[in-house]
């Protein structure tokens, strides 16, 4: 599998996770196709980033220390200019009605973890055409690698 | 309880009976006694009037032979007397006489008056019309003789007279003697009569009275022993009452102890899966990077694939052993929703693709027209029945295809899945859904997967109503067949094909 390095190119994202090797992972892949990723360790630093950069989508883990993804999307939604960023949840928890419960709180979408990087990409690719403001770039970026 | 009652009855029934039987008795020797005790006021009565009449001509005798006596001494047998009459005395003497007589009279006619009233013998009646005859006589006599005093008359006549009075008089004092004796022997039987049935009376009042006593203990005595026996069975009530009580307390405690040792066990699960996936992402995060460079040479390429492979397969494991766990728990909750079959099984299939394609089997799948196009189930257990069935067959079979065929009957659903692998003896059949187990326990490393597929297959099964069944023939192929209870679903889109 080959990835072209212009697929997201001009889209900035955040990457929200405690986990180092998490955050390592998910930059590196979306700094691979193209786009600009800030990270944050906490849903503190997150909301910081988030408002002073306005990122195009935040990826986000559910259970972090001093602020959870949970708190964190809930003031993302509280300010009006911030409120149609689209958060996608990247989390560990994938028991029953987990997905459920995220998308009933308001996450634009859900991943469980871990991810395996040849089923995420599509499945990733998919999730950001659904979403309004990415569907052209997204099918005009599919067109381009075809 | 039963008994008790009747025992009751019966005392009581008895008591009636004793009861009425002795207020018969007391009312018949009431009428006894009474009987009697007229009899004795009678008999006393009769005593009076015949003493009355005793005195009554005694003192009518008394009166009239006073003076006629003294007149019969003083003219000797000569006639007439000389000496003058004392006509005040005559006459004092002729009112007593007449005041004797009237008392008689009187005496007789209370005494016919109380033998009317009452049963007399002929004899009495008899022997009192003697009495009564003499006494006339000698009341006649006495007349002539105070007649002879007034007349001045002495001697002879009077002497006659008294000689005629004298035989009655005898008489009369006889049979008023006998008739006093015989009242008075018969006052004596009467009155013994009265007391005896008085005592009899009496003696029937006490026993009667202490009967109903005894009746009363005995009723006391039953009563006493329902009630001991109702407070016994109220203390057992009360005793059982406390155990359940004090089970119920505990069942709670265990009920709470259990809740809360499924939710520690929920908890543990939950925190298990997110901590094993963390470290897990990191693992094929990295290996899927350093796939992407593209700058791997063949080598380290191929240690690369097989580290995520290996990775994948705890993936696999994780995900078994907790849906193993939920299942067991009973904390798979089944949430059914309508389910297009076509759709499900073409995602399945799309799915299973890869991993048929990675050993060159064909896989097909056939929905036959019995299934219904919309089917009522919960989607994930459904889906992983069929996928567990699928990769199992696909794990075993080398060469030739995967079959996964949809039937319908009218209560059942059927989903089959036939394979041409090396088949499975039948000594093996049952132990091949025990958890962790293949039937050649040699082959785990060649043909990898965590050995809990069949095992969530079949609790999936038993857990949704159904059941599973394996056919199979050594170097021929297996089928295994799942049969779900068969829920269409409710809307009527199963109409329009």
């Amino acid at each position: 599998m080959t990835l072209s390095k212009t697929l997201l190119s001009g889209l900035q994202f955040l990457v929200v996770d405690d986990e180092p090797d998490n955050v390592a992972v998910m930059v590196t892949l979306l700094k691979r196709m193209g786009a600009v990723a800030l990270s944050a360790e906490n849903g503190q630093k997150g909301l910081e980033i988030a408002k002073s950069n306005k990122p195009d989508l935040i990826l986000c883990d559910l259970s972090m220390p001093i602020m959870s993804g949970w708190e964190m999307l809930y003031e993302i939604r509280q300010h009006h200019d911030m409120r149609d960023i689209p958060v996608i949840a990247l989390t560990a928890h994938a028991m029953a009605g987990d997905r459920e419960r995220v998308l009933q709180a308001g996450f634009s979408n859900y991943i469980p973890k871990p991810i395996d990087i040849p089923k995420f990409i599509p499945m990733f690719l998919g999730m950001m055409k659904d979403i309004p403001q990415f569907t052209e770039l997204i099918q005009q970026q599919d067109g381009n690698t075809r | 309880m039963k008994s008790r009652i009747w025992q009751l009855l019966g005392f009581g029934l008895i008591g009636a009976i004793l009861i009425a039987g002795t207020i018969i008795g007391i009312q018949a020797t009431n009428t006894v006694r009474n009987r009697y005790r007229t009899i004795v006021a009678q008999d006393a009565q009769h005593l009076i009037e015949l003493n009355v009449m005793e005195a009554a001509i005694s003192a009518v005798l008394r009166e009239s032979l006073s003076a006629s006596v003294i007149a019969a001494e003083s003219e000797g047998e000569s006639g007439r007397s000389a000496l003058p009459v004392n006509e005040e005395a005559v006459e004092s003497e002729a009112g007593e006489r007449a005041e004797a007589v009237e008392a008689f009279e009187a005496a007789l006619a209370d005494y016919r008056n109380t033998t009317i009233n009452t049963e007399t013998s002929t004899e009495s009646e008899e022997t009192i019309l003697a009495i009564e005859q003499n006494a006339r006589q000698i009341i006649s006599f006495s007349q002539d003789l105070i007649e002879l005093k007034q007349s001045g008359e002495r001697g002879a006549p009077v002497i006659e007279l008294l000689e005629a009075i004298e035989p009655i008089e005898g008489e009369f004092t006889n049979e008023i003697q006998t008739a006093i004796l015989a009242t008075e022997s018969e006052l004596a039987t009467s009155q013994a009569l009265a007391e005896r049935s008085a005592a009899i009376s009496n003696l029937l009042l006490t026993s009667s009275a202490v009967l109903g006593l005894l009746l009363i203990g005995g009723m006391q005595v039953v009563l006493n022993r329902q009630e001991n026996r109702q407070q016994q069975y109220q203390a057992a009530l009360e005793s059982i009452n406390n155990e359940l009580l004090e089970s119920n307390s505990r069942l709670t405690v265990a009920e709470r102890e259990a809740r809360e040792a499924t939710r520690m066990k929920d908890s543990f699960l939950s925190v298990m899966s997110h901590e094993l996936r963390t470290p897990l992402n990191a693992i094929l995060g990295y290996q899927g990077l350093m796939e992407l460079t593209g700058e791997l040479d063949d080598e380290n390429l191929n240690m690369v694939q097989r580290t995520q492979a290996n990775a994948r397969r705890l993936l696999v494991l994780i995900n078994d052993v907790l849906d193993i766990s939920r299942i067991e728990a009973g904390r798979m909750d089944l949430v059914p929703s309508e389910l297009r079959v076509a759709l499900l099984v073409e995602q399945i299939v799309s799915q299973m693709e890869v991993l048929a394609d990675e050993k060159n089997l064909r896989l097909s799948a056939i929905i036959d027209q019995s299934v219904p196009v919309m089917v009522y189930y919960d989607e994930d257990a459904l889906s992983k029945i069929m996928i567990n069935l699928i990769s199992n067959a696909i794990k075993f079979t080398e060469k030739g295809e995967v079959d996964l065929r949809l039937t319908a009957s009218d209560s059942q659903l059927k989903i089959m899945v036939s394979d041409t692998g090396k088949g499975i003896p039948a000594h093996l059949h049952e132990v091949i859904f025990e958890r962790f187990r293949q039937a050649d326990s040699s082959t785990t490393r060649q043909h990898g997967g965590s050995g809990l597929g069949l095992s969530i297959v079949q609790q999936l099964a038993q857990y949704m109503g159904g059941r599973v069944t394996l056919q199979s023939e050594v170097d021929i192929g297996s089928i295994f067949t799942v049969e779900l209870p068969l829920q269409p679903a409710p809307q009527a889109e199963n109409l329009a094909i």
